[in-house]
């Protein structure tokens, strides 16, 4: 073992202790991980999401740095007062330099606020609002999850040039998923395609088999499930017995659904991400070393951001000589992300990171060969004119 | 032909779902109603041994490859045996006191199963299939119906008027309502109370874990499926009438139907439909549409 992962591994240990904890380097580099570690949006951040920057801080070559890197880490609970306040204490106590966060995005904008006005570096890696990079963007805030917008447009626009043009939309009815369910309309319309429907279902709806039967007698070629979490899983678990189930398509889904769902209820699911953990020679490579780590648990699109991220901020630190703010963060914009686990990446100057999209077909289990085998890449989605610009964004930074 | 902008035959498969959800409701109410008319006891671990019911049919497929039938045997027995061991533990001591101090234990028993359940197993669902005699589903015209959710309607139908049968018109029933409701008289004719009151609590909790099981298949287990429903039925057991069996399996089935018709006709009020009508019958009938006149 070596002395970094050493001290990652004390970090780890104490990570929730309040008292000032000294370490053998003089101001080392602290990136904190705050994310909800056992609540509903655990499996896809969590705690893989800490393994993620635990295993970039190994991969980094810290003699660029000058001093040592520690990983610390809290839950938020889901809770924007926890989340703020808990962001708070580990910058006043810890001097934390980054915080990468995941969980409610309620919780992370409000982190966002906090760090910005204490001049600390945010790194977005599981929060999927537009807000981020948006009306509450921060002048040291770095988007690298990819929006509501981009998972609705990436795979509605898409299906509909492939020719299912006729959409059912089975929304959840709040904020979230009405935005979701009208970024993906517009592009299913965009493209030239139609809404047959639309059902609005409460938050947390244990049958959805009326909505289901709603979409079914339709007739439309997709049904889109612009929800979350377990509604999601609700109605893919119940679809199959209507008769739609190789219709669906959801606009929110990362691969641990899939693998708690099992491909024999979740099979042939269209669904879009930023990443899949065998889409490259890299990718590959570092998905089986993380799952050598966690028994097996696919890294899911948010932890492969954390681990981008990461990686990206410890260059921008050893570039730019500095641990300031301002400094690191025109040195982030102005690098070139290349830790290969994103493609063609690069950074606006809202902080939103921009890179190629898949769009991917949940696997039948004939089709699997294994247990970490569950998505196949239908097509690739070029991210240069795909994302929001960032004078379009609303981030007031932008001028 | 068309009612509410919508067809028919449209309606009718909606309706069908309807009664399918009422058969669930049906049936924890009826454990409720049976629970609290005998023994005085507001259950609010009824929801958490529902989950338990769900977990359990996991547990014997995951770890011993349990079949369906062979869980839908065993599992309301687990189900019986842990309400057993609560009431004789803990219920009991309360016996005599205001009803709100079970509701608080028994709330609190919840609360624990729940958090226990997902330490151990997560908030994310556990996969559950429906038995593979019962997977697929039939075309009636009208609509798909799945052969599971016919097969679900049919065993609550079952199971909630044979419980009916049981406590209104057999020796045990009456011997069961004589107990509870003059338990000093019914020990002088030598019948052991404390067994019998074991024995309710403990049937009550199995009705729960029937439930449960049929839930595995089609909605998500997960540690907090019940208390997602738990409040849904208690306002179901209120309107029929708190105690009241026949009043907790017809509300049961009524307010399935009417939700079902909510979700067709404005599918937003559809998780408030059976508080408003809650609050109606509370206002012209306070004891509920079956309870004897306080």
């Amino acid at each position: 073992m070596s002395t970094l992962s050493k001290l990652t591994s004390v970090a780890f240990a104490t990570c929730l202790a309040t008292s000032q904890t000294v370490f053998a380097a003089e101001d080392p580099v602290k990136i904190l991980v705050l994310d909800d570690m056992r609540g509903i949006f655990s499996g896809n951040g969590g705690p893989n999401t800490l393994l993620a920057v635990q295993m970039a801080v190994e991969d980094f070559d810290t003699s660029s740095l000058g001093t040592t890197v520690e990983v610390l880490s809290a839950d938020h609970q889901n809770k924007a007062d926890v989340g703020s306040s808990l962001a708070q204490r580990f910058i006043d106590e810890q001097g934390v330099d980054a915080i990468t966060f995941g969980g409610s995005s309620a919780v992370g904008l409000a982190v966002q606020g906090r760090a910005a006005e204490s001049k600390v570096i945010t790194m977005t890696t599981g929060g999927y609002a537009p807000n981020f990079v948006g009306d509450q963007c921060s002048p040291y805030g770095t988007q690298w999850a990819p929006t509501t917008r981009e998972l609705a447009r990436g795979v509605a626009g898409t299906l509909v040039d492939q020719g299912l043009k006729d959409w059912y939309f089975i929304t959840a009815d709040y904020v979230f998923g009405r935005a979701l369910s009208t970024d993906a309309a517009d592009a299913v319309v965009d493209a030239g395609g139609g809404m047959k429907g639309e059902t609005l279902h409460p938050l947390n709806t244990n049958d959805m088999a009326s909505a289901l039967l709603a979409a079914q007698a339709s007739g439309a070629d997709v049904v889109g499930l612009a929800n979350a979490g377990s509604d999601t899983e609700t109605a893919i678990k119940q679809a199959r017995s209507f008769g739609v189930g190789d219709k669906l398509a959801a606009l929110l889904f990362f691969s641990n659904n899939a693998q708690a769902l099992t491909l024999d209820v979740a099979q042939g699911i269209r669904v879009s991400t930023s990443f899949y953990w065998n889409m490259n020679d890299t990718t590959t490579a570092w998905a089986e070393r993380f799952m050598e780590r966690n028994g097996g648990q696919v890294p899911t699109m948010g932890h492969a951001n954390a681990y981008a991220a990461t990686t990206h901020y410890l260059k921008s630190v050893a570039a730019a000589k500095s641990q300031d703010a301002a400094e690191v963060t025109a040195m982030m914009h102005s690098l070139p992300v290349d830790a290969g686990i994103l493609e063609n990446a690069s950074i606006q100057e809202n902080g939103r990171v921009v890179y190629d999209m898949l769009l991917a077909e949940v696997k039948a289990p004939s089709e699997s060969t294994g247990p970490t085998d569950l998505y196949k890449i239908l097509s690739r989605i070029d991210g240069s004119d795909f994302f929001l610009s960032a004078a379009e964004s609303g981030c007031p930074l932008v001028n | 032909m068309e009612i509410f902008g919508i067809s028919v035959p449209a309606l009718a498969g909606q309706l069908l779902i309807g009664l399918f959800n009422g058969a669930f409701y049906a049936l924890l109410s009826l454990g409720l109603a049976v629970i609290f008319g005998m023994l005085r006891i507001i259950n609010f671990a009824h929801g958490a041994f529902y989950m338990l019911g769900a977990f359990s049919a996991y547990m014997l497929s995951a770890y011993l490859e349990a079949s369906f039938w062979v869980s839908l045997l065993i599992v309301p027995l687990i189900l019986a045996a842990l309400a057993a061991v609560l009431e004789r533990s803990m219920l009991q001591r309360l016996a005599g006191l205001d009803p709100l101090y079970g509701l608080l234990l028994t709330f609190g028993f919840a609360l624990i199963l729940e958090g226990g359940m997902q330490y151990v197993f997560g908030v994310a669902g556990q996969p559950y299939s429906p038995p593979a005699s019962l997977s697929g589903a039939s075309n009636l015209g009208f609509m798909f119906m799945p052969h599971y959710r016919a097969f679900v309607i049919v065993v609550s139908l079952i199971v909630c008027f044979g419980t009916w049968l049981l406590i209104e018109r057999t020796k045990i029933g009456s011997i069961l309502r004589a107990a509870t409701e003059n338990p000093s008289l019914s020990e002088v004719f030598g019948l052991n109370v404390p067994v019998l009151i074991t024995a309710t609590y403990a049937f009550g909790a199995a009705l729960a874990g029937i439930a449960g099981i049929m839930a595995a298949p089609v909605f998500q287990v997960s540690p907090y499926m019940g208390s997602n429903l738990i409040i849904v039925v208690f306002a179901v057991v209120v309107i029929g009438g708190m105690g009241s069996i026949m009043g907790a399996i017809i509300s049961g089935f009524a307010l399935g139907l009417v939700e079902g018709l909510t979700k067709v006709i404005y599918s937003e009020a559809s998780n408030v439909v059976v508080f408003v009508i809650m609050a109606i019958v509370l206002y012209f009938r306070p004891a509920g549409l079956f309870g004897k006149d306080a």
